[in-house]
């Protein structure tokens, strides 16, 4: 009897671990299609953009178990781009990110919770942002734009959410007057699963959806509708890419 | 670009700080070294806090000072080590003051010192063997741990060359030429650092000159006797530290040719060249401004380059005949 209820209990333990690893999807984040705009003030006359071009990260998302998802991003800090030469190498100089010091900009996310909104699921990913050599926690509300297979079968998810960040508060302190302190930071990324060795899980199951309506936040929302499962890779962060 | 705040605390504080300091010091002590070395540390000091303050986001003037003077003891950025750097070379000339027989002790702390100089802002760069992105195998550029050695020993011979060459300059005539040439070296090296990309590093260089000019004018009225040669640790810290700073840290903004340049002109303004007649005076202004002038020129003439608007080929825009 005794030995019947431990091959039981084996057997419900590695059921439970079976499944717990089902659900947890990891997802490699395809730099192709992921943007990472900044918007700044100039003068308080205008608003000056730009883009960091070089980043990586990954995340896994846990459908059953929305808090143990986890997210992080590592960006090339020497990659920003504003759409003038002269203005990036002041921008990665000792006046503002001086990239050949802290070369990175990083998230590394602590705790997420899943929102259901109207407009789709909202994970509220809260982490410690890392820039110019300080960390500062930072909450990002991310929105599930869509997910599903791309032309080449692999599986993605996607996501939108802006945030505003304080540049002092990362010690980036230099010409507050002139250049706004507050900076809008919105990312838009698609992720590519990385399906178990088994072929386990929803990755042959799933069905793409539609999270809604197009993005309208208040960051540097480039407003344009995007579509779910809309694949136009030519990226490098999977195994999808041409 | 230049707020008035800036002026105030980057150039009126530590120029006024550096009189008062100096005057109250050679009140005290008669000593030259004494008064140069207590009105240019004091004085840059005074500056470099002063100007980090404006960016501590907090009103109160009082605990924005406090606060920046409390970054100088926990340095984030690689400027942050200026006043380190500052206090550490100034040490071996105030062991100079306990006689001759400390001289034993000075040299191999100046060495100590100007290795610890270069050390210190290498080792913060991204290219150090030991950096972040060399340590995750994403720099290509990242240099060897020879090149280091040889870079960091290639600085501290020149800081201590500068140091030997002004050194030997004490008690030699004509102090106030030294002043005025030194002066002029760490207001042309400001204009170059903020034309090169860099206003913080540009406005600390301001501070030093500000410094000096403050000192300068203490050591006139107080009949002194002697210029910046009396104590010249504090200045080549701080003129070296940010000339390698701006060379390091600024991307594609100052080049080892204009650190030459600015080294070369120091020099020639410190060291001690005789200087009893007109034409060697001349001599001496020619050759700590000639490579000043080419330095500063050399960066105006970038700065222009990038200012100007390039003009459009009308053939190259598919939009010139383009009507709405």
């Amino acid at each position: 009897m005794k030995s019947r209820l431990k091959t039981l209990l084996v057997v419900v333990v590695a059921l439970a671990a079976s499944a717990s690893s089902v659900r947890a999807e990891s997802y490699m984040i395809d730099p192709s299609h992921t943007s990472i705009i900044f918007g700044v003030s100039h003068l308080k006359y205008s608003f000056t953009y730009g883009r960091f071009n070089k980043m990586r990260g990954s995340y896994v998302l846990d459908r059953a178990d929305p808090a143990a998802s986890k997210f992080q991003i590592i960006i090339d800090a020497a990659s920003l781009d504003t759409n003038d030469d002269k203005r990036d190498v002041h921008l990665r100089g000792p006046d503002f990110f001086n990239t050949n010091q802290f070369q990175t900009i990083s998230f590394q996310s602590t705790s997420v919770s899943l929102q259901n909104t109207d407009r789709g699921d909202v994970y509220n990913i809260t982490g410690n942002m890392t820039m110019h050599g300080m960390t500062r926690q930072v909450t990002i509300p991310l929105r599930k734009l869509g997910e599903g297979k791309g032309p080449y079968g692999k599986y993605r998810t996607g996501f939108y959410g802006d945030q505003r960040i304080k540049r002092s508060e990362y010690g980036m302190t230099n010409m507050i007057d002139m250049i706004g302190d507050e900076v809008a930071v919105t990312i838009s990324f698609e992720g590519i699963r990385q399906d178990t060795p088994e072929g386990s899980g929803s990755a042959t199951t799933a069905v793409p959806t539609h999270a809604g309506p197009t993005p309208t936040g208040s960051g540097t929302n480039p407003g344009s509708d995007q579509k779910a499962g809309s694949d136009t890779n030519s990226g490098s962060a999977g195994s999808e890419t041409s | 670009m230049i707020s008035t705040n800036d002026f105030l605390l980057g150039a009126l504080l530590p120029a006024v700080v550096a009189a008062v300091a100096m005057a109250a010091a050679w009140q005290l002590t008669r000593c030259a070294t004494v008064a140069w070395l207590a009105g240019f540390v004091l004085g840059y000091l005074s500056g470099h806090w002063g100007l980090d303050a404006r960016g501590t986001g907090l009103e109160s003037l009082g605990a924005a000072i406090v606060e920046a003077v409390a970054k100088s003891f926990r340095p984030h950025e690689a400027r942050d080590w200026m006043p380190c750097i500052l206090v550490l070379m100034a040490m071996p000339e105030e062991i100079m003051l306990f006689g001759k027989r400390s001289q034993l002790a000075a040299w191999p702390m100046r060495a100590a010192a100007s290795g610890f100089l270069g050390w210190r802002l290498l080792s913060l760069h991204k290219n150090y063997p030991t950096s972040e992105l060399v340590q995750a195998g994403l720099n290509d550029s990242a240099w060897s741990w020879a090149q280091v050695t040889a870079a960091i020993a290639g600085i501290a011979a020149t800081v201590l060359l500068l140091w030997r060459l002004s050194l030997a300059a004490k008690d030699q005539p004509a102090p106030v030429c030294r002043t005025l040439l030194t002066i002029l070296v760490a207001t042309g090296g400001a204009a170059m650092l903020a034309l090169s990309g860099s206003l913080t590093i540009g406005q600390l260089m301001g501070v030093a000159a500000a410094a000096l000019g403050g000192c300068g004018a203490a050591a006139l009225l107080l009949r002194v006797g002697q210029g910046p040669e009396a104590a010249p640790a504090p200045l080549i810290a701080v003129m070296g530290g940010l000339w390698l700073l701006a060379y390091l840290f600024i991307e594609g903004g100052v080049t080892l040719t204009q650190v030459a340049l600015l080294v070369a002109s120091l020099a020639a303004a410190l060291s001690a060249l005789p200087l009893t007649k007109v034409w060697q005076i001349g001599f001496r202004s020619a050759a700590c401004l000639v490579p000043l002038a080419i330095a500063v020129a050399m960066a105006a003439s970038d700065f222009a380059a990038t200012q100007s608007i390039p003009e459009t080929k009308p053939a190259a825009s598919p939009y010139q005949n383009w009507q709405p």
